[in-house]
């Protein structure tokens, strides 16, 4: 009888919200990296915040592509997507510019929903993730 | 009298769940006809809006700009050879966000149902049991495969689903009770986007309701528990991921007028924020208007 007691009161209890930070990242004026992260392949991105997206506005950041300190400029760009993996579905498609050797901006970025989100990021030619760096990125 | 109850209680059976926004709504609720009549046709229309949004870290991020979802939706069932029945679902979704906005259906469901526990003699305690089978079709369009701007395209899950369930509902004078348990199975599919294809890996879900209602003259009044949950959707393909279950309760209030034998109006507000512990889900409140009409065995 307790048990089933309990088991009642569990499944009626009210909801307990647990609301997250509502900070984020801001712009920067030179190219510091916010986060970094390695590609499969051995190459390293740094990524950094130009506007911060957020419900209904579109963001923008810049990124650079490295191999142990020396930008790596590959022929074709790289593209970037935008993915949330609890869900299993990504965001509207982002557009990239080349800005200098291995330096690259993505604009028109928008994440549908909040919650934890992955930046890819993949080499031009790269299949099925082979080549990518994935950073994180909370909304 | 007591199929004047049975008349406004069907009434108070939860409509079709809403749900997360980013996948335009959760699994239909079974049409069926929980009274004693020959056929029902029931139109409605719900309006939604997106209130948090909770992570699968668990910590809820509240909505400032507003995202509403208006649904249009014609339900019909048939009693056949007395205690079979078929019915289904056909949702007209309209997604709005930020200006911009989509129009189109949702995913159409078809529904089985059979009398498992008749209720011939008005039994003082045995339920009155009807158990369903529930085919849902893709027709909404998966998130995955959105190309609109805020995804607002996607007005379903968009996958084939196969469900089974039972409702059990109970009259005992002014008062009335139901229970219903739903379990389905999605299938997987492929996908392709501007960005994105692979294969999409859903699973298994469920529904487990529970309400009750107070009877007076020709009005109803209810309320309603829902449980809703859904395995995680793992993709494979451009981008590869292990996805999170889904879970959300929805409470609902509803009053239901019961004009004539033929003729009934529900309104009913619904919350999800209110109740349970939600997991890697849009959490919204909805009100709902609904006509119904039926014709008698």
């Amino acid at each position: 009888m307790k048990r089933i007691l309990f088991l009642l009161f569990a499944l009626t209890a009210c909801a307990n919200p647990k609301y997250a930070s509502t900070e984020s990242s801001s712009a920067g004026e030179t190219f510091q990296p916010q986060i970094s992260a390695s590609f499969h392949g051995g190459n390293s991105v740094g990524l950094r915040w130009e506007s911060a997206p957020t419900e209904e506005d579109f963001g923008s950041f810049t990124f650079l592509i490295s191999r142990n300190g020396t930008a790596v400029d590959p022929q074709a760009l790289p593209s970037v997507v935008l993915w949330m993996p609890s869900m299993g579905h990504g965001s509207s498609p982002v557009t990239v510019e080349r800005l200098g050797s291995g330096k690259f901006r993505a604009t028109k970025v928008f994440f549908a929903m909040k919650g934890q989100w992955e930046i890819h990021i993949q080499m031009p030619g790269s299949t099925e993730g082979k080549d990518e760096a994935i950073l994180p990125f909370t909304f | 009298m007591k199929r004047f109850f049975l008349l406004l209680f069907s009434l108070g059976i939860p409509g079709p769940a809403f749900a997360a926004a980013c996948c335009g709504g959760g699994f239909a609720s079974p049409s069926l006809i929980a009274g004693d009549d020959q056929a029902q046709v029931t139109a409605s229309y719900s309006y939604s809006r997106v209130e948090t949004e909770v992570g699968s870290d668990s910590y809820w991020r509240r909505r400032e700009a507003g995202e509403t979802t208006g649904t249009y939706r014609i339900e019909g069932a048939r009693i056949w050879a007395d205690r079979g029945q078929a019915g289904f679902s056909l949702p007209l979704v309209q997604r709005a966000r930020a200006g911009a906005n989509s129009f189109g259906l949702g995913d159409v469901s078809g529904t089985l149902g059979y009398e498992l526990l008749p209720d011939w003699d008005y039994s003082a305690w045995r339920p009155k049991g009807i158990s369903f089978l529930q085919l849902t079709a893709p027709t909404g369009r998966a998130v995955n495969e959105s190309t609109a701007l805020y995804q607002l395209d996607s007005r379903g899950r968009g996958f084939w689903a196969l469900g089974a369930g039972a409702l059990l509902t109970k009259t005992t004078g002014d008062i009335d009770l139901f229970t219903s348990l739903e379990a389905h199975r999605s299938f997987a599919k492929n996908f392709q986007n501007s960005q994105t294809s692979g294969r999409l890996f859903p699973g298994w879900g469920g529904n487990a309701a529970g309400g009750i209602g107070y009877n007076w003259l020709k009005v109803r009044v209810g309320g309603s528990l829902t449980w809703t949950y859904e395995d995680p959707v793992n993709v494979s393909g451009t981008i590869s991921s292990l996805g999170v279950p889904q879970r959300f309760a929805t409470a609902a209030l509803s009053a239901s007028y019961l004009a004539s034998n033929d003729w009934a109006a529900t309104l009913s507000y619904a919350d999800q924020t209110k109740f349970g512990s939600p997991l890697n889900t849009s959490l919204g409140r909805a009100a709902t208007l609904q006509l119904q009409r039926r014709w008698q065995r």
